[in-house]
């Protein structure tokens, strides 16, 4: 650099330096990481770049897009909605508030049963899952009331107990699991017959997290003051009842059920069935009609599913790849077909503002 | 003792001051209406009742009890600040989403750092302003001793006695000198940056105040009636009042400035008239500003912006929960309706909106980024570390790094739009050397200067030179010689200065080489007998003091007026004429004549001084030689002196001017040295002329003083001519160059002469060979017929400036025209024949040619001759007519360029296409264009239309308001930039957006006031181009990232609000949870 040359030049003022002692010097030092001279690498966007680039990931996506709608549809999924169909059988056309007290009084009558025809066959495990709808678990207010404390089995304070407000406790007894989501624990129960093999066994035990079961929920607690166990009829009631012998960890309905859902519209693994379900075959599905989906408008359905190396049935993810695939593809051609009609060299120093004709800096600074 | 009990009423004192003015009309001090300024001199005690400050002198911004608060509010002026401490008041609702330290920490984190900070600075100022107040001085305890005390502890009327070198602790009223005739010598470097001494001189009456007789000193007893304090440095007016009732009038001449030194002059006697704050240098500094770089505002703006959506978001959360809680609220049953709180409740749905909107603000805080501030901080500290271990930015001269002051201002300095510049000790070392000499006819010395050596690099022909085929090849055999003696010499072909570094004479202010004229030879020379003249000139027509050990010639330094004066004694001293010492009336000098001859001790009578002005521009001197012989010795801008010779007896005039017409392109200040012998009979004659007229009071002593002069100084005969090079610094004509390629504009603000300042535009490539410059100037024609015109109406001081305003205005409406009709393509220009320009030659000055225009200019604006445009020398030279005829050797000129095809060709062709103007502007002038908001705005609009300014003559207030009214005018998307050295560049650098200290040789003033300060000009390059540049377009890069993270953020959060019917879940946990329940996904 020419400005090293200055450091040979003569001092300005000429004489009386050299009667200073020499100090330290204050010259920085010189390393690559404080002179930022350090190796660094700035992709420069040429044509060939940039259309390269856009070919390779559409080769890419496409491909994985293509893998992964093939895996989502090799599951096999059968849903039955039955919140109106269990409640037709009673009262046909009924009115959202006969819906209510229907589902509310403790007397009446809630056993129904819906078919599922297997149009395919269907590999064990086959997850029996409920699907609600219109189910705010999200809510913030039904979020935030649990208390994990108390849970996990631990000793709770009040400030525990505040949290789940407003189910926290009856009679200043504290309740046992206290909060809005377990006081609302979905209880309906399917029973499944298959047409060819009988009544089918549900496998409800590994249904919860492993983690859940083994280190949030107590396996010793048991619950006490649930409101829901001693309903006496009338329109209180809630959601489902515990069995009071029978501490949290085992209920693996409940830990499932308490893991909220992020969305309004959800599924829960209700139970496994172990055996394949052959094609042809017809299921049976004995529900009782407990839970009340009807002062809210809220759909149930029953869905039995298989599952593949991706899981669930889920076409979002394939065609998601597919799309920005494709788009990088075509977006790739354009480039080219551009380039190809339209080259100009990289770096035209022609079309830099001050370049341009006409367009000379800080002439039109005053208007 | 009448008058000062009347004195003693406070309010009715003033009063009394105005009465008796009415009763001095007849005398011809002037003394303004608001002289309330009353001094006891020798009785402080009498003074207390006026309360005046005291002399302790505060820089600090803050004092210790306003500390907290003002360093907070300081630190709320980030409209951010407030946001984040409301948004940490709602996080203690108990509605919050978030934890309270969550939201807490991080913004005591940057208050504290913010508030450290301030904190720091503060106390290094005070640390500062310590040192000052409590330097030692010797003052008069009412009893005839003189005791030592602080600064601080000065009262107005205390007498103390200040030491040679010393600084003065307040403004004083000089009373005695140990020098000659009550004179003393003053540095004002510290308030102008001149380096020069100025002379100060003490009225009669108190010249035997201080001297042996300690009675004197006791008894003195008077009193100051002054002005009031205020800034004005060059002006003051007051009555020094003896008991007897007898009243002298003081001025500008008998007050020594606080932070200016005394110099070559054994001890001063004075009295404190000003104290602490009122002092002028006080009134002068503006108090120290908080500069906030423009990207924190717009930032803050952005802010603003968002919270405007962050407001929308929230609000459209209230208002979607509120409906749904109302309509809906108790159908969900699962949410226990019943149970409500106020937080979801049927019945007053409009509550629960509004909490939740609050509860939103929070939540969606993420879209105002208090991380962003405390990263910015971050990466600003590391930018300026990395800008302070910049290699590249170290001057081993002074062993300094750069040193970065305010980080804060790092991406200001990739914006800067226009600079402006200090020039003595930013742009010039403030060095001159003796570099050419021209006597006899004959040229000598050789070298390249700093203009030559840049224009080579630059590979630019020297531009006016090319324009005319004459110029350009006695241009080019006068570069060529210079070269092959070079060669011829040292055999180095490549630098010429080189070989000069080699030369044994070599040292301070001279830097000649020339075998022919060194070490005696001079008197081989065929001419031997006109250079021992012009030497003796050089070694007696001066104002220089001589300082140092007489017997050795070398240490010997000159304090004299201006540097060049100095080099100039300097030369004669290394011819062999060695000046050695000064009194009022002879001039001593040790002559060698000849390179073996013995030195001869002479003596030279010195009769008068006619001394250097602006306007004059030119000195002599009337010595009468051992010889008995009687010479008038003159030297003088070539212009002015060339008007005064002897018509009959040109001489060597012709020659000597050419020579110096080619100095001066290479950018060397020239002088012609002319003599006059004098008659005997003349000479008394004119003598008593002259003493009669500096003997007439008031402001018609000095017009009378330059007749006179003008009478004797005539039929002068050329000696010869010389060459000094004002010495700039290292690599600043590139720097300049390459600052001006990246489209920054630079001004040049400086207190020196207009010429001085248009030889180092030159030199330094800002104003370049075919510019056109403008001239407004005070110090013309014009200005001088409006004075005589005011003295014949009588007007009054108010007429006037409004005169001399309108004057101004005219010279800048003409100068706008001028810029506008001319930014327009050059064909254009050609073409349109109403826009010719016609050229006559000047009136009163060679240098600058006054023009008339016809066409669509009235005539009587022509007739005045307002414009006054300089003309380049080679362009007086070649007799061109009209503009035409310039702009079409123009085009040949580029058609020329283009056949070389080099890119500094073309870049050259690019800047000749445009035409370019420099205007040149006084400080006078730019004192009433300050004064008015319509001159601010014309001013602006010529200034910002032209390529270079430059202010002479400007004071550092001026400098100050100047930076501002750029700042101003500039408006919000560009930055101007202040770069200096000095204490007089303090203002500026505080006004503009960047200041830029030189931390050289020249006191740490400015670059403690600076937000940057480098060691060499030439470092500011790599300042803006590269680190500039590099920190702007980082900090943006990480801005717009924060701003794309926190609005992903944000608006996920939003998003997913949507889907919980806005009740205001966080999406993500902070971190006092995560910390609390590991493994707690909440499926959410």
């Amino acid at each position: 650099m020419s400005i090293n040359g200055a450091s040979t030049s003569e001092n300005p003022l000429g004489g009386g330096d050299s009667i200073i002692p020499k100090k330290q010097s204050r010259k920085p030092k010189y390393t690559k990481f404080t002179q930022q001279e350090l190796p660094a690498c700035k992709p420069l966007l040429t044509p060939a770049w940039v259309i390269g680039t856009f070919m390779l990931v559409g080769v890419i996506f496409i491909p994985i897009g293509l893998v992964t709608l093939l895996a989502s549809h090799s599951v096999v999924e059968i849903i039955s909605q039955y919140e109106t169909a269990c409640l037709d059988q009673y009262i046909p056309g009924a009115s959202k508030a006969q819906k209510v007290n229907y589902i509310q009084d403790i007397n009446t009558a809630k056993s129904c049963n819906v078919t599922m025809n297997i149009n395919k066959k269907m590999k064990q495990p086959v997850y029996i899952y409920y699907e609600l709808d219109n189910f705010f678990q999200n809510h913030r207010r039904y979020v935030k009331s649990r208390s994990d404390e108390q849970l996990r089995g631990g000793k709770v304070s009040s400030s525990d107990l505040d949290l789940c407000a407003p189910e926290a406790q009856v009679n200043n007894l504290p309740i046992v699991p206290c909060g809005l989501i377990a006081w609302s624990l979905f209880n309906d129960t399917y029973t499944f017959v298959s047409r060819s093999n009988g009544p089918l066994t549900v496998n409800k035990k590994g249904i919860a997290w492993n983690s859940d079961v083994k280190y949030k929920f107590s396996s010793t607690l048991l619950p006490s003051n649930f409101p829901n166990n001693n309903v006496s009829g009338g329109s209180t009631i809630g959601g489902g009842s515990l069995d009071p012998s029978s501490p949290l960890a085992l209920d693996e309905d409940l830990i499932v059920w308490m893991r909220t859902a992020a969305l309004p519209s959800f599924r829960k693994l209700w139970g496994k069935i172990e055996i394949d379900l052959e094609a042809g075959d017809t299921i049976t599905v004995d529900i009782t009609n407990l839970y009340n989906t009807y002062s809210f408008g809220g759909k149930k359905k029953v869905v039995l599913s298989t599952t593949s190396w991706l899981g669930g049935k889920n076409d979002f993810l394939g065609f998601a790849y597919l799309t920005i695939g494709c788009l990088c593809m075509l977006l790739a051609l354009l480039f080219f077909i551009v380039h190809w009609r339209n080259p100009r060299p990289l770096g035209d120093t022609s079309y830099l503002s001050w370049n341009k004709k006409g367009n000379a800096s800080g002439e039109n600074v005053l208007q | 003792m009448v008058r000062r009990t009347r004195f003693w009423k406070g309010k009715k004192w003033q009063f009394a001051v105005k009465q008796q003015q009415q009763n001095d009309d007849g005398d011809d001090v002037v003394v303004s209406t608001d002289d309330s300024h009353f001094v006891f001199c020798n009785r402080p005690a009498l003074n207390a009742q006026f309360r005046y400050v005291t002399n302790m002198t505060s820089t600090r911004k803050y004092s210790w009890w306003s500390f907290l608060p003002r360093s907070l509010f300081e630190q709320y002026r980030r409209a951010a600040y407030w946001y984040f401490t409301a948004m940490a008041a709602l996080s203690l609702a108990p509605f919050s989403p978030y934890n309270r330290f969550s939201v807490w920490l991080p913004l005591a984190f940057v208050l504290i750092l913010g508030i450290l900070r301030e904190l720091w600075e503060d106390l290094r100022r005070y640390r500062g302003d310590n040192l000052v107040n409590s330097r030692p001085v010797l003052v008069h305890d009412g009893e005839g001793h003189l005791l030592e005390k602080q600064w601080k502890h000065l009262c107005v009327g205390d007498i103390v006695k200040v030491m040679d070198g010393d600084y003065f602790p307040a403004d004083l009223l000089l009373l005695s000198s140990t020098g000659p005739e009550g004179i003393c010598y003053v540095e004002t470097m510290n308030l102008d940056g001149e380096t020069n001494l100025k002379v100060r001189q003490a009225l009669q009456v108190t010249w035997a105040i201080g001297s042996k007789d300690e009675g004197l000193l006791r008894k003195f007893e008077a009193n100051v009636k002054c002005e009031d304090p205020n800034a004005s440095l060059y002006t003051f007016a007051g009555l020094l009042e003896f008991p007897d009732g007898e009243a002298y009038p003081i001025g500008p001449s008998q007050l020594l400035l606080r932070d200016s030194s005394l110099q070559n002059t054994g001890s001063v006697i004075g009295v404190v008239i000003y104290t602490g704050h009122d002092t002028k240098v006080m009134q002068n500094s503006s108090p120290v500003p908080s500069k906030r770089s423009r990207l924190d505002r717009s930032l803050d703006r952005v802010i603003w912006v968002m919270f405007a959506v962050l407001l929308t978001l929230s609000s459209t959360t209230g208002i979607v929960l509120g409906l749904w809680i109302k309509n809906e609220g108790t159908s969900v049953w699962y949410l226990q309706p019943r149970l409500s709180d106020p937080y979801f409740n049927p019945a007053q749905a409009v509550i629960a909106g509004i909490i939740s909107s609050l509860n939103g603000l929070v939540l969606y805080g993420y879209l105002i980024p208090i991380s962003l501030y405390v990263s910015l901080e971050v990466v600003r500290v590391l930018q300026a570390a990395l800008m302070m271990q910049d290699v590249q930015m170290y001057d081993p001269a002074t062993d300094k790094p750069c040193r970065v002051k305010s980080a804060g201002l790092n991406e200001e300095l990739g914006q800067v739009d226009t600079i402006l510049s200090d020039k003595t000790g930013t742009l010039t070392c403030n060095q001159m050397d003796f570099f050419r000499c021209s006597i006899g006819g004959v040229s000598y010395g050789k070298g390249t200067t700093e203009v030559e050596a840049s224009a080579a690099r630059l590979s630019l022909p020297l531009g006016g030179a090319s324009l005319f085929p004459d110029a350009i090849n006695q241009e080019s055999q006068l570069y060529k010689t210079s070269k092959i003696l070079d060669s011829a010499t040292t055999g180095n072909m490549t630098n010429g200065v080189e070989s000069a570094d080699h030369n044994l004479f070599k040292e301070k202010g001279f830097n000649f080489y020339d075998a022919r004229l060194l070490g005696g030879n001079w008197a081989t020379e065929e001419n031997s007998q006109s250079i021992e003249l012009f030497f003796r000139i050089l070694a007696l027509c001066h104002t220089a003091i001589p300082d140092g050990n007489v017997d050795n010639p070398s240490s010997m330094r000159y304090r004299a007026e201006s540097p060049d004066e100095a080099a100039l004694v300097v030369a004669a001293k290394q011819f062999g004429f060695y000046f050695y010492k000064r009194t009022p009336t002879t001039l001593y000098m040790r002559e060698t004549l000849g390179p073996k001859a013995q030195p001869v001790d002479c003596k030279y009578q010195l009769l008068n001084v006619l001394e250097f002005s602006s306007a004059r521009k030119r000195m002599s001197v009337i010595v009468r030689f051992p010889d008995g012989k009687l010479l008038l010795l003159c030297k003088g801008a070539d212009s002015v002196v060339l008007q005064l010779l002897d018509p009959n007896n040109k001489g060597f005039s012709t020659q000597t001017n050419t020579h110096l017409k080619q100095y001066g392109e290479v950018g060397l200040r020239t002088l012609l040295i002319a003599y006059k012998e004098l008659k005997e009979e003349e000479y008394i004659i004119w003598q008593a002329k002259f003493e009669e007229a500096r003997s007439t009071m008031g402001r018609e002593r000095d017009i009378r003083t330059e007749e006179a002069a003008e009478e004797i100084e005539r039929g002068l005969t050329v000696v010869g001519g010389t060459g000094v090079e004002d010495k700039l610094q290292a690599g600043v004509p590139e720097s300049v160059d390459r600052l001006a390629k990246a489209g920054i504009k630079i001004w040049v603000l400086t207190g020196d002469k207009m010429e001085t300042a248009i030889n180092i535009g030159y030199a330094c490539s800002l104003l370049r060979q075919g510019m056109d410059k403008l001239i407004v100037s005070m110090e013309g024609v014009e200005a001088r017929n409006v004075e005589e015109k005011a003295q014949r109406d009588g007007l009054s001081r108010n007429e006037i400036s409004k005169e001399l305003q309108s004057l101004v205005r005219r010279k800048l409406e003409d100068a706008l025209q001028l810029v506008q009709m001319h930014n327009v393509k050059p064909q254009e220009v050609s073409n349109s024949e109403r826009h010719q320009l016609s050229f006559s030659s000047s009136l009163h000055s060679a240098l600058s040619h006054s023009f008339s225009r016809t066409g669509s200019l009235s005539e009587s604006q022509s007739q005045n001759s307002i414009m006054s445009r300089t003309l380049s020398s080679s362009l007086q030279m070649s007799s061109i007519q009209n503009r035409h005829k310039k702009s079409s050797s123009g085009q040949t000129f580029t058609q020329k360029i283009k056949n070389q095809e080099s890119p500094e060709a073309k870049t050259l062709v690019n800047m000749d296409y445009e035409l370019e103007y420099a205007l040149i502007i006084d400080g006078q002038s730019l004192a009433y264009i300050l004064g008015d908001n319509g001159l601010q705005e014309l001013f602006l609009q010529v200034c910002l239309k032209c390529a270079s300014v430059l202010c002479c003559r400007v004071s550092p207030r001026q400098k100050a308001q100047v930076t501002r009214l750029v700042k101003k005018g500039l408006g919000q998307h560009r930055l101007c930039l202040a770069i200096g050295d000095g204490a007089n560049d303090v203002g500026m650098i505080q006004a503009a957006n960047v200041g830029v200290g030189i931390t050289g040789v020249e006191g740490a003033q400015a670059a403690m006031a600076a937000d940057y300060a480098i060691a060499q000009f030439r470092f500011l390059e790599r300042l803006l181009l590269v680190h500039g540049r590099w920190c702007y377009r980082r900090i943006s890069l990480m801005i717009l990232y924060f701003f794309y993270k926190v609005c992903l953020l944000g608006f996920v959060s939003f998003y997913s609000n949507t889907f919980a019917h806005f009740s205001g879940q966080p999406l993500y946990l902070d971190c006092s949870k995560l910390s609390r329940s590991r493994g707690d996904m909440q499926g959410l």
